[in-house]
């Protein structure tokens, strides 16, 4: 028999060198996959007199996005909330740092709706960090007084970091900060989101503009826009603050959206390129020396801003995606459908059969910088937000081919470390915007804030660790009055229900689970290291 | 009459090469596109475990394109052609609803099937054969290549160094380590099995 298997082998040498390898190759494979640790599967519990609950169809979170807001929690100190740990930027991209801050914000808005019933400090103390440190002395330091945003001929103009020239700033700060109201009703910072959406709406309503002349029911600047740096408007940065206004009018009955209607018509007829796409910026003065600077063209103003080296409209693929998708976030959907088409038609390259990317300018379809880069990040929003599933995996597809996500821990990452000096930007871009297009929400669900009542409603409000606290699910099913939740922890933990009197009782698939008290309105439910999933009834 | 000679025996020439010198040959041809091209669409959604060594070295195999030289090295050059070309192009309509650079890549792909097809293999139990076998499929994967980043950059207009970072590395890392080691492997296995079969059957 050895001999047989013997002459086998010498017959066959090269043949048996290749299947060797390939066995090992093929193994290799199997074995150095890292580890994914799937998502729990989730049952269906019987309820004595209230019948099946499928859990299947509640919102769920994916593993894998507690993972990331765990690496971000870490990554960002997020329980050092201290006036020096919020003025370190130093680990946010060295670019597009307001920006990054601010999306960061929407997304996680997304990530803590999707379990709408666990309001502790897990998503709190996330959410507090990132608007202090959109609010530190060293964002103002990086994006207006280093860039000389500051200069004096500007300075009777209104200008100021704050101030009604920069709405780059004081939309994404308060919408930052009106999102996490609306998701937690903490008031801390509701004197700040009136004082500013009272600025926006004073500045759209004026009836002379800043240079004395009629404004024609155009406000301020004559264009129905806030300009963001002295003295251009563009439409995806004013998308935030009229996002802002119909979400604030949503929550108290305001009517601000008004304020925002001329703006919004005055750009589909003034600032269309011809490709019907908006163009990335409209000189309402004369602009700031370094956009007049080498290989731009004469800039004219009051006029759209000019390709660099060009006598071409500016477009871009990164502000127009931005502005799509918060225009069907707040309703517009039928200009957002069409946007999107054009939006696709000029920028998508189909890079292979199962992979697309975008540039950032269709002048340079075959240049690569950091702002293509950024416009694939924006990219990958707007289709998410726009139900292209098909465009949206071909994205991800492309954007993430050289990264390996793999779990560290309780933390999962995309590791962008190959990259060397790059990953400074890449690493938190990479990781964030995976967990923003995996969240169960999206911003048009956040444009519908909860209800009064809701908040009456039971919730976690805090469990005595996070370390290796997963939770899945938590949602209180009002219509028939059950607490929906899926749970997994490595340590033993108490979580606190509040609003939760008269529990009658904790259900799983095995029948009723003992382990919790009642202590008045709240309700301490322990568990032991596991993977649980229950109805609270 | 020479003419005519030349003639033919160039048709007869041609006709061999492409292994469609009979009835029986073109109906083998004609069978082995269709299994090809099956085999292709149904193993283009299979994704296999992978990791990646580097960055952009990702190391998995990719049984799709692996039977686009298979075909062709049984059935020849024309049929290593077909499947390649049919078969992406079925699989990108199907799945993708994507056809890149005018299918430029399908075309390629169907150049990996040709190249590899077109030595006469003899007794695939020898080490010579599978070294063949083997050349010519990496062969066709080289003029695969060079098509594929041609029609990217030059074609559809891409970037150069997305293009070879984001596409070209990736899918030529996977490719070759595919071609390369599971060619041979599968070519003396199915040859094994079907001799096997020949025997039991007779």
């Amino acid at each position: 028999m050895a001999n047989r298997f013997a002459t086998l082998i010498s017959r066959n040498k090269l043949f048996a060198c290749f299947l060797i390898a390939t066995i090992v190759v093929a193994t290799s494979t199997f074995v150095l996959t890292p580890a994914q640790n799937p998502n729990p599967q989730l049952p269906t519990i019987a309820v004595p007199g209230k019948g099946n609950f499928n859990l299947n169809a509640y919102p769920v979170l994916d593993r894998r996005v507690i993972g990331l807001v765990n690496l971000f929690r870490d990554y960002y100190h997020v329980t050092d909330l201290s006036n020096a740990s919020v003025n370190d930027l130093s680990m946010l991209p060295p670019f597009f740092t307001q920006y990054f801050l601010a999306f960061t914000t929407y997304g996680m808005a997304m990530i803590a709706d999707s379990t709408p019933s666990y309001r502790t400090n897990y998503y709190q103390d996330i959410f507090i960090k990132l608007i202090a440190m959109m609010n530190s002395s060293a964002m103002e330091q990086h994006e207006w007084i280093t860039p000389d945003f500051t200069n004096a001929s500007y300075a009777e103009l209104g200008n100021g970091f704050r101030g009604p020239t920069n709405i780059m700033w004081t939309g994404h700060y308060t919408l930052m900060e009106l999102l996490y109201y609306s998701l937690f009703r903490d008031s801390r910072y509701n004197g700040e989101i009136l004082s500013y959406i009272n600025q926006w709406n004073s500045s759209l309503t004026s009836n002379t503009t800043w240079n004395g002349n009629s404004s024609g029911g155009l406000g301020e600047w004559g264009t129905g826009l806030i300009p963001c740096e002295p003295f251009i408007v563009f439409v995806q940065c004013n998308s935030i603050p009229f996002y802002t206004m119909r979400l604030y009018d949503n929550l108290y009955g305001t009517d601000y959206q008004q304020a925002s209607l001329p703006g919004i018509a005055w750009w589909q007829a003034n600032t269309m390129d011809a490709k019907g796409i908006p163009v990335d910026g409209y000189y309402v003065a004369q602009p700031l020396p370094e956009h007049e600077g080498e290989g731009y063209l004469l800039q004219t103003y009051p006029g759209v801003a000019l390709t660099q080296g060009l006598d071409e409209p500016k477009v871009s693929a990164y502000g127009s995606a931005w502005a799509i998708m918060f225009y069907d976030a707040m309703g517009y959907t039928t200009l957002a459908d069409t946007l999107y088409a054009n939006w696709k038609d000029a920028f998508v390259h189909y890079s292979t059969d199962d992979t697309a990317y975008v540039v950032e300018s269709y002048h340079f379809p075959s240049s690569f910088g950091v702002d293509d880069y950024v416009a694939n990040v924006f990219a990958y929003f707007c289709s998410r937000e726009m139900g292209d599933t098909t465009l949206n995996s071909k994205l991800q597809n492309w954007f993430y081919s050289p990264f390996e996500g793999k779990w560290v821990g309780n933390e999962y990452e995309f590791d962008t470390s190959a990259l060397g000096n790059l990953s400074s930007f890449v690493f938190p871009v990479v990781n964030f915007a995976w967990a923003w297009n995996h969240a169960n929400a999206t911003l048009s669900n956040l444009m519908t804030p909860r209800s009064d009542s809701f908040f009456t409603e039971p919730y976690i409000s805090n469990q005595s660790t996070t370390d290796g606290l997963f939770v899945y699910q938590a949602t209180y099913d009002q219509a028939r009055g059950a607490f929906i939740l899926a749970v997994e922890t490595a340590h033993s933990v108490v979580l606190t229900f509040d609003n939760f009197p008269g529990v009658q009782g904790v259900y799983g698939v095995n029948g009723a689970y003992t382990n919790w008290t009642q202590n008045g309105i709240q309700m301490l439910l322990t568990l032991s290291p596991g993977t649980y999933s229950f109805v609270i009834v | 009459m020479g003419k005519t000679e030349d003639k033919e025996s160039r048709r007869e020439r041609a006709l061999r090469f492409l292994r469609l010198e009979s009835r029986g040959k073109i109906q083998r041809a004609i069978l082995g596109i269709i299994i090809g091209v099956i085999g292709y669409i149904l193993l283009y959604q299979l994704t296999l475990p992978s990791y990646k060594l580097l960055s952009m070295i990702t190391i998995q195999f990719n049984l799709a394109i692996l039977v686009i030289p298979v075909i062709g090295v049984f059935f020849g050059p024309l049929a290593g052609l077909l499947v390649g070309i049919i078969g992406a192009t079925g699989g990108d309509a199907l799945f993708t609803q994507q056809i890149i650079a005018f299918g430029l890549i399908n075309l390629s792909y169907g150049l990996l099937g040709f190249i590899a097809g077109i030595p006469h293999y003899k007794g695939f139990s020898s080490g010579r054969t599978l070294a063949k076998v083997i050349l010519f499929t990496i062969g066709g994967l080289l003029v695969m290549a060079a098509i594929y980043l041609v029609a990217l950059i030059e074609v559809a207009g891409q970037n150069m160094l997305v293009t070879l970072l984001y596409n070209f590395l990736p899918f030529i890392n996977v490719s070759f380590i595919t071609l390369f080691l599971m060619t041979p492997t599968a070519v003396r296995l199915i040859d094994a099995l079907t001799s096997y079969a020949r025997k039991r059957i007779s």
